[in-house]
């Protein structure tokens, strides 16, 4: 149940998408997020209220153990609490969403990205699991950055989303921060199992906790991503620039919900740190000191929303310092009495009177109240809704705003004898917030609604019944919480018993029931706010005279905005240079540097043995002309010559690799290196004869340098490594190297069975064969299509891109006109491709034709009617021979399309017609077809994907012989290799 | 052996990026080349090297130990290597081509500097 | 007893390391670009036969698909080389 409740935003926001393909009309997406958050509160109401309880309120599923991460769901009191809240303000906000935004200005992906937004806070109180509630956490900052940005032609609304954005993810990962610490520290203490990241286990092991070493850090880490989700100072100038978004976002996102996901957290730590002494000060102070700043710039704003904004920021304070003052209060062994109740009481006013704001926008197409005045006439309504509203903000008697403010006063009184002259500043401080906030909602009601309309050019009209609708339900709720408090308090009070908070104290509220300080404080905040307002426009003045100091705001535009992106083009400019050489230049200068220090660092022994024998001689002669060739490569002028220089060094670097005991290297190298080379000089038909670089002494000199390091750092390193202690060793001690393990495991000769019984019968022989490995004496091989196969599947994949790509590079861009129409070029590529044969029209020249003009020479002719029969035949042999010897599909493909390539050279295109038209770009799907169904047939079985086998057939009068499923897969390699081979070398022949 | 193979990889590494880092492209290519020649032999020096040791195919009785044997993954991964980096100078040399054609220049200073430089 | 004994491998290294020497020479000093041409089509014989005579030492059957491979196709690059020349006089 659990889980479909929570998903069910999720499906409702991907439903638009296809809902709107069909039906554009505008009214669609309203009734589909009115649908399911309608569907969300009915399996609500029934987690709630079903009969005996027995409504499943868990739900687990592993998921990432090794992280402690698992889908760990609940609906304890304050997750209950808190869906309520979201999927119930959630409806009302879309439902006045409807009447509130402008079709045409609401796209359906506005729609879409509420809902995401609702499913993902949902996830954020429901999750029991602390990791998982960060992942809905860090998407609650994602959407709500699309939706402040919602009207993203607005530059001021760009900022504020990316400010926003900026500050909420950094308090995000902050917040993982302190979440890997405490799973640190709780690992750390030997504690284990798959409920060690739920909320429930941290409150069991508080102790652990607190007690570590590490634990302040945590906490601090922990409460920034509280702090900047709730806007808490220093971080609280984001939420007013979030302003910039529509108004039902404003209601929904940063009144109602999102900013209370930080308090939320608050609420779940609590119980882990309520007993710290830092909690009440930085709590508490941060609250405090949150409430003075929001109230004093909601006196001096003059946008009817800003002034909200900086409200909501005072009233986040309020409700974080009374988290705070929970360290201080009597008797809270664990619960906190009626925390939910000052949520409850603000979120019910404050998204009505974002809404209401809403319509004084619309009615009067401005939110500056200095323009407005005397609007009690035109919207009586809303004057009555914004009165109410603004009572219980402001925590008049017979409203629920005062019974909230009666248990913060209490509870700041309560510090302030408890904690001495800190708990005396903390609650005078809290005092003179709060004459604040008495003061901002006369300022509310007063400024708009009573006097004269400053400005004739407003017409101001009442909004309808549909728009009104959605804020008045809330600001009734808050009233008639206010007038019987039983109606809200018992609901809340019953959630705070069911959750782990424990027992309410015998706490009770309600008004006038006792004349006694907390009343008495009641009046003078009414008095004193009232003098506050009177006083208001001097303080403006006062503070316009000194400037809008937020310094804060100051330093966060100067970090991100001027500081960064300054930073990062200095850095870009330095790395990325325009111009290859420089790039080059500087990363392997950073590379080899980085790779001589970690060598040296880490102490590589430096043994110097050299005992020379013959081989050494010949293989230092190799490298001399090596040397020599390069030398030669790099001092001549001509492209031929370069390239004849550079040819020789791969048969010589084949003939290391046969040092080295690698034939299957050598054949490989060999092929490539021929190939290579032939398409080099393809290339060079289709370039000028030489270039001469124009570079100055000084710069080659330096290029030389860097060359040269590198090329000994690099030396160095390989003569090192072959002696490092650790070559040949495996990471896990006790364990035999890799390396060891495939020699021992890819051959099972009979032999083998016959002398270890046991192992014959695990691996079920004689009979089913075995699969373990593919069975090859070649060890590369069976490496190689078996125990590493995916490796070399996605290798093929990477060469039949290659060779696509590269037919598509061919043709791009032949014509310029219709070069930034990539569609079409795409279309004409693949015309291109596979019409490119077409048997009617004449063939076209070959650039090799075109350019020599004369027929190939009559030895060439006659070498070419043979050789490439014999080198096919040869590929064969090695493709079969490839399991038990050097070979493979590689190779073999490597050598059918050399034994193309001396037939392109040795003819004239039209004697080898058929071959050559063929259309080898269908081999290469068809292999990768060919190695995949392989892979495919193995799952079929129910095994693991290229899973191989092999088993050992009784022929008659032959004896033995090993049959291996591996062949298919070496197949299908073979297939790729030769296809896109012969493709490239063709198509670079071509014109 | 191990001291030969050390001063293979240093020329060919060292004379790999002195042809990178020049402005003619196609030495920029030809560098590529043996820059990956580089990094597969110093792979492959990485499995050790001692006379006796035999290529990693088994004999069919499958009587020596496995530490007679030279180390078949570090040839499995190079042989792999060998093949991609063959894909990868198979796509710079019809780049080169194309930007011939394209500018009639075989500069990359030049190129960078008509597009790179504000 | 030994076919290929050590002062074989002595005889046959050494003369093949001299062969390349010469090799060297003739692909620094040119002068034509077929000289160069024939040189590397030298230089793939003497790896071949460096090949072959590793092979004997170590005595291993497995070296010779290398070689036999490099003795098919190893003319390719040669004749590509050569066709490339046809078009015109390229003296560097």
């Amino acid at each position: 149940m659990l889980p479909v409740l929570l998903l069910l935003p999720f499906l409702g926001a991907a439903l638009f998408y296809p809902i709107y393909q069909f039906r554009p009309g505008d009214r669609v997406p309203r009734q589909l997020t009115l649908i399911t958050t309608g569907a969300v509160l009915v399996l609500l109401a029934w987690a709630t209220f079903a009969p005996g309880g027995d409504a499943p309120r868990e739900f687990f599923a592993e998921w990432i153990p090794a992280i402690g991460l698992h889908v760990s769901l609940w609906l304890d009191g304050p997750a209950l609490f808190f869906s309520w809240i979201i999927a119930g303000i959630g409806f009302l906000i879309f439902y006045y969403s409807g009447h509130y935004m402008d079709p045409k200005d609401a796209p359906w992906r506005f729609y879409a990205t509420m809902l995401l937004f609702m499913g993902a806070m949902l996830g954020v109180v429901m999750s029991r699991n602390v990791l998982l509630m960060f992942l809905f956490w860090e998407v609650t900052s994602l959407t709500s950055f699309i939706l402040i940005g919602h009207w993203h032609e607005r530059k001021s609304a760009r900022q504020g989303a990316l400010q926003a954005l900026i500050v909420t993810a950094l308090g995000g990962l902050c917040l993982l921060a302190g979440i890997a610490g405490v799973y640190w520290i709780l690992m750390d203490a030997g504690l284990g199992g798959p409920h060690l990241l739920d909320w429930d286990q941290l409150w069991l092991h508080r102790d652990v906790i607190t007690s570590h070493g590490a634990s302040f850090v945590v906490l601090v880490l922990l409460l920034l991503g509280a702090f900047t989700k709730s806007a808490q100072f220093p971080f609280q100038f984001w939420l007013p620039g979030a302003m910039e978004a529509p108004t039902p976002v404003s209601a929904f996102l940063h009144a109602a919900t999102m900013v209370k996901a930080g308090i939320y957290l608050l609420g779940r730590l609590y119980p882990v740190y309520w007993a710290e002494p830092s909690w009440l000060l930085i709590v508490g102070g941060v609250g405090v000191v949150t409430m003075l700043i929001g109230g004093f710039m909601a006196i001096v704003s003059t946008d009817l929303k800003q002034l909200l904004a900086h409200s909501t920021v005072s009233q986040l304070g309020l409700i974080t310092a009374y988290y705070g003052f929970g360290h201080g209060l009597v008797g809270t062994e664990k619960p906190l009495p009626l925390d939910l109740a000052l949520i409850a009481s603000h979120a019910l006013f404050k998204g009505g009177l974002f809404m209401i704001v809403g319509i004084i926008d619309h009615g009067t197409h401005t939110r500056e109240w200095p323009r407005l005045g005397g609007l009690r006439h035109k919207m009586p309504w809303t004057f009555a809704l914004t009165l109410i509203g603004c009572a219980s903000m402001a925590g008049f008697p017979f409203t629920f705003g005062f019974v909230a403010k009666e248990l913060f006063l209490k509870g700041a009184l309560e510090v302030s004898q408890v904690h001495g002259a800190a708990g005396i500043f903390l609650f005078v401080t809290a005092l003179l917030a709060s004459l604040f906030t008495v003061a901002y909602c006369i300022r509310m009601v007063v400024s708009p609604f009573f006097g004269k309309p400053r400005d004739p050019s407003i017409d101001a009209h009442e909004g309808g019944a549909g728009i009104l609708a959605a804020p008045a339900v809330l600001i009734l709720l808050t009233l008639l919480g206010g007038l019987y408090v039983p109606l809200l308090e018992r609901p809340i009070a019953t959630l705070v018993e069911a959750a782990h908070y424990g027992k309410v104290s015998g706490f009770t509220v309600g008004f006038f029931h006792h004349v006694d300080v907390l009343l008495l404080l009641a009046v003078i905040l009414f008095t004193g706010g009232a003098a506050i307002f009177l006083l208001a426009d001097r303080i403006a003045s006062a503070h316009k005279v000194f400037g809008s100091p937020a310094p804060f705001r100051r330093a966060y535009e100067w970090t991100f905005e001027e500081a960064a992106p300054a930073f990062a083009a200095w850095l870009c400019g330095a790395v990325q240079q325009p111009s290859l050489q420089r790039n080059i230049a500087i990363t392997s200068g950073v590379a080899f540097g980085l790779i001589g220090f970690a060598a040296i660092y880490s102490g590589m022994p430096f043994v110097f043995e050299f005992d020379v024998t013959w081989l050494d001689i010949m293989a230092g002669g190799v490298v001399i002309m090596a040397g020599a060739l390069v030398l030669l490569a790099i001092g001549s002028k001509t492209f031929v010559v370069r390239l004849i220089a550079i040819s020789p060094i791969g048969p010589m670097v084949a003939l290391f690799y046969l040092f080295y005991k690698a034939p299957d290297l050598a054949l490989t190298q060999i092929l490539v290196e021929v190939s290579l080379v032939v398409m080099l000089l393809l290339l060079l038909f289709r370039l000028p004869q030489r270039f001469v670089a124009r570079s100055t002494r000084a710069r080659r000199i330096a290029t030389a340098a860097i060359a040269i390091t590198g090329g000994l750092i690099m030396g160095a390193l390989t003569f090192v490594g072959q002696h490092s202690e650790t070559r040949g060793t495996s990471i896990i001690p006790g364990h035999p190297p890799v390396n060891q393990y495939y020699l021992e495991n890819a051959f099972y000769p009979p032999q083998k069975f016959q002398d270890n019984p046991e192992l014959a019968a695990e691996l079920n022989y004689p009979g089913a064969g075995h699969l373990r490995s593919s069975g090859g004496r070649n060890v590369v091989n069976v490496i190689l299509v078996d125990f590493r196969g995916f490796d070399t599947l996605g290798e093929i994949l990477v060469l039949g891109i290659s060779a696509v790509g590269l037919l598509v590079l061919l043709v791009l861009g032949r014509d310029p006109d219709k070069l930034p129409d990539w569609r079409s070029a795409g279309r004409r590529a693949v015309r291109y491709i596979s019409e490119g044969y077409d048997e009617s029209k004449p063939p076209a020249p070959t650039v090799l034709r075109r350019k020599i003009g004369a027929p190939p020479s009559l030895i060439m002719r006659e070498t070419g009617r043979f050789a490439p029969a014999i080198v096919l035949v040869f590929a064969v042999v090695l493709f079969f021979a490839g399991h038990n010897a050097p070979g493979g599909g590689f190779i073999a493909g490597l050598m059918s399309a050399a034994a193309f390539a001396i037939l392109l050279l040795s003819f004239r295109k039209e004697d080898i017609r058929r071959l050559h038209d063929f259309r080898y770009l269908t081999i290469i799907p068809a292999g990768m077809a060919v190695a995949l169904g392989t892979g495919l047939v193995a799952v079929a079985f129910g095994l693991p994907f290229l899973t191989s086998g092999f088993t050992y057939l009784d022929v008659p009068f032959y004896g033995e012989v090993e049959v291996t499923s591996a062949i298919g897969f070496d197949l299908g390699v073979y297939l790729t290799v030769v296809g896109s081979v012969i493709l490239i070398i063709k198509r670079l022949g071509q014109e | 052996m191990g001291t030969l193979s050390a001063l293979m990889v240093t020329i060919l590494f060292a004379g790999g990026l002195y042809l990178m880092m020049r402005k003619d492209l196609y030495e920029v290519l030809l560098g590529i080349m043996l820059l990956s020649n580089g990094v597969n032999l110093f792979m492959l020096s990485m499995g050790g090297w001692s006379r006796e040791q035999l290529p990693p195919i088994l004999d069919a009785e499958q009587t020596l130990p496995a530490s007679q044997y030279a180390d078949p993954l570090v040839q499995a991964f190079i042989l792999t290597a060998i093949v991609i980096s063959f894909g990868v100078t198979a796509v710079i040399v019809v780049l080169v081509a194309r930007s011939w054609e394209e500018s009639q220049t075989m500069d990359a200073a030049e190129r960078g500097r008509e597009e790179g430089e504000p | 007893m030994e076919l290929f004994t050590p002062a074989m491998q002595v005889f046959f290294f050494a003369a093949l390391t001299l062969s390349l020497g010469v090799m060297i020479y003739r692909m620094i000093k040119g002068p034509h670009v077929l000289d160069r041409v024939i040189c590397i089509d030298a230089i793939a014989l003497i790896v071949i036969c460096m090949m072959a005579v590793w092979e004997l030492a170590v005595g291993t059957p497995y070296f010779f698909d290398a070689i036999l491979v490099l003795a098919l196709v190893g003319f390719l690059a040669t004749v590509a080389l050569c066709k490339y020349l046809e078009r015109g006089e390229i003296i560097d």
